[in-house]
């Protein structure tokens, strides 16, 4: 690659365009980074208890069932979101890339709306949306005969509430993702499948998938990833991970411990023992999504 | 063909509805008196008796106009200073070259990978050593130095011809003149991009917030809506829709005005891919 400036003339000129961040950077991230190393050793309650404990935050993590249940209703959570919201997004995004369809562009807004509203306001008030016998979404499904459900203080039932709700916020997220890989794959690739005989299941198998799987691979690690920061609507919509801890994540069980108990190196060492998981779980989906596309 | 087509317009049909029936439901709401909204399924979606009561306790006895005041000043102040900062970093990476270069970036594509999850306890406890608590800037710096912003910038100013930064240092520009008057407008779009991903972020944050800020006075419309609205008035729920709206009312407005940027800026994440 040319380059207009040889490392001599460059003098502290970079240094100085780089300086704002990388002060911030290293303060913010890099330092906490290695300070969460530190803290995660410790015991430390408010200001009264500081001792260093070795890894017996970890060694507690390993046999702390309400972890390891709070991770389970994560991953539980991660996975059927996936499944739900991948599918409905493509799903939209085919609907509305059609070339003829009418209010194209009404119904690309519509779908996209719900992602500029914040889970927390989701969480205040879509609460009576959810009511078993008030609620207004078993009102309507009622009208079609449904029977009514209790979104949010059936134990069994909370986290499929929270995944639904998931996909009411992110599907159009999703498919404003899907749309830019099916605008990316040009049209002589349907033509020439149409002029080989290919009907459209065939042509949607033989060109659009192969087109978007790059993106759906990176939405399949963003949206792992994301599942994994679950908070706010398990915080607010479930009140406090309820009913019960039936939709405490692992992100409210980090809360309940580091903030509300008060213990900062027992939630150092949750946050560590996410993070390990997750890179594991990145690495293999990284392997995966390339085993598929060679 | 024609099943085909009557098909697809039910489907977008009952998609909109779900996707759309929300936003009614919460507009109307707002709307109801109390005796209303309390009736099975929220009462019908056209408020009987309209009234504006919801909004007036909102702004009289909660305050409401300060959280948005505070809001909006966080989420600005937010995005402009993480474009400038990652337009500065990502100039830098982009169009010099420099002992420490593929250091600096290496260091920030590693910590790209990491979960924002292991940081939130050893932040807290920087953030309280250096005095942010309840302080804005508490919210500000710790997210001001993106390391996705500084990427997403070097990967768009590698584009910029460098002809363009040779002619201004042969007309005898400085190297921030050049930054700041060649630079800058041509990356623009990027820079809106950026802006309103961030901006957008700051606006509906809510646990970092709810960490940080201690006094009621400078709550934010997340924490405020949540903590104070919710907890006052949990049996007018009215009022809780109300302070919804309005919360999120200037970001759709904001969409309405500048949809091209809102897409770009919440697609960034696939710039790299």
């Amino acid at each position: 690659m040319a380059r207009s400036t040889s490392p001599e003339r460059a003098g502290v000129s970079p240094w100085l365009f780089l300086f704002p961040f990388l002060a911030i950077f290293l303060t913010f991230t890099v330092y906490p980074l290695f300070a969460s190393v530190h803290l995660s050793l410790r015991q430390r309650v408010g200001t009264a208890i500081d001792v260093y404990v070795g890894a017996r935050n970890f060694a507690g993590l390993v046999g702390d069932r309400v972890f390891w249940a709070s991770m389970g209703r994560t991953a539980y959570f991660a996975v059927l979101s996936l499944l739900v919201q991948l599918p409905v997004a493509l799903g939209l995004a085919l609907l509305v890339h059609q070339k003829k369809l009418i209010g194209r562009g009404f119904f690309r807004t519509v779908f996209f709306l719900p992602v500029l509203v914040g889970a927390a306001f989701i969480g205040v008030s879509f609460v009576r949306i959810y009511g078993v016998q008030y609620g207004s979404l078993n009102a309507v499904l009622g009208l079609f005969g449904i029977p009514a459900v209790d979104w949010l203080r059936d134990p069994k039932w909370v986290m499929n509430t929270l995944v639904l709700t998931g996909v009411w916020m992110f599907a159009g997220f999703n498919m404003v993702y899907f749309l830019a890989g099916l605008q990316g794959i040009p049209t002589e690739l349907y033509e020439a499948a149409t002029i080989d005989g290919a009907n459209t299941w065939q042509k949607f198998r033989a060109v659009t998938m192969p087109g978007i799987w790059p993106i759906a691979a990176f939405l399949i690690t963003a949206s792992t990833i994301g599942s994994f920061g679950l908070f706010d609507l398990p915080w607010i919509l479930c009140q406090r991970g309820g009913p019960g801890q039936a939709s405490t994540t692992v992100m409210v069980y980090l809360y309940e411990r580091g903030f509300v108990s008060g213990d900062l190196g027992y939630a150092a060492a949750i946050g560590w023992m996410v993070t390990v998981i997750l890179l594991v779980v990145a690495l293999v989906q990284l392997k995966v999504s390339r085993a598929w596309s060679d | 063909m024609r099943a085909g087509r009557l098909v697809i317009y039910v489907l977008l049909a009952v998609t909109t509805f779900f996707s759309l029936g929300p936003f009614l439901w919460m507009v109307s709401g707002s709307f109801k008196t109390q005796d209303e909204i309390n009736q099975p399924g929220g009462g019908p979606l056209r408020p009987k008796h309209p009234t504006t009561d919801n909004y007036e306790i909102l702004f009289e006895r909660v305050s409401f106009g300060g959280y948005l005041v505070n809001t909006v000043y966080v989420a600005s102040v937010t995005a402009l200073l993480t474009t400038l900062v990652s337009a500065m970093g990502g100039y830098a990476l982009a169009k010099y070259a420099f002992r420490g270069k593929s250091l600096v970036t290496g260091v920030v594509l590693g910590t790209m990978l990491l979960p924002p999850v292991v940081l939130l306890a050893p932040l807290f406890r920087l953030v309280h050593a250096l005095n942010l608590i309840d302080s804005f800037w508490g919210l500000i710096l710790p997210g001001a130095a993106s390391g996705f912003g500084v990427l997403i910038m070097r990967q768009y100013l590698r584009s910029v011809p460098n002809d363009l930064i040779d002619a201004g240092r042969l007309d005898g520009a400085g190297e921030w003149r050049i930054f700041w008057s060649v630079i800058l407008p041509l990356i623009r779009p990027i820079s809106s991009a950026l802006l309103i991903f961030t901006f957008l972020g700051s606006w509906n944050a809510y646990l970092w917030p709810m960490i940080v800020l201690r006094d009621e006075r400078n709550y934010l419309l997340t924490v405020a809506v949540t903590n104070v609205v919710a907890s006052i008035h949990q049996q007018e729920y009215g009022v809780i829709l109300a302070g919804t709206l309005i919360s999120i009312a200037p970001i759709i407005l904001l969409f309405m005005a500048l949809q091209r940027e809102f897409i770009s800026g919440l697609t960034l994440g696939a710039v790299k891919q």
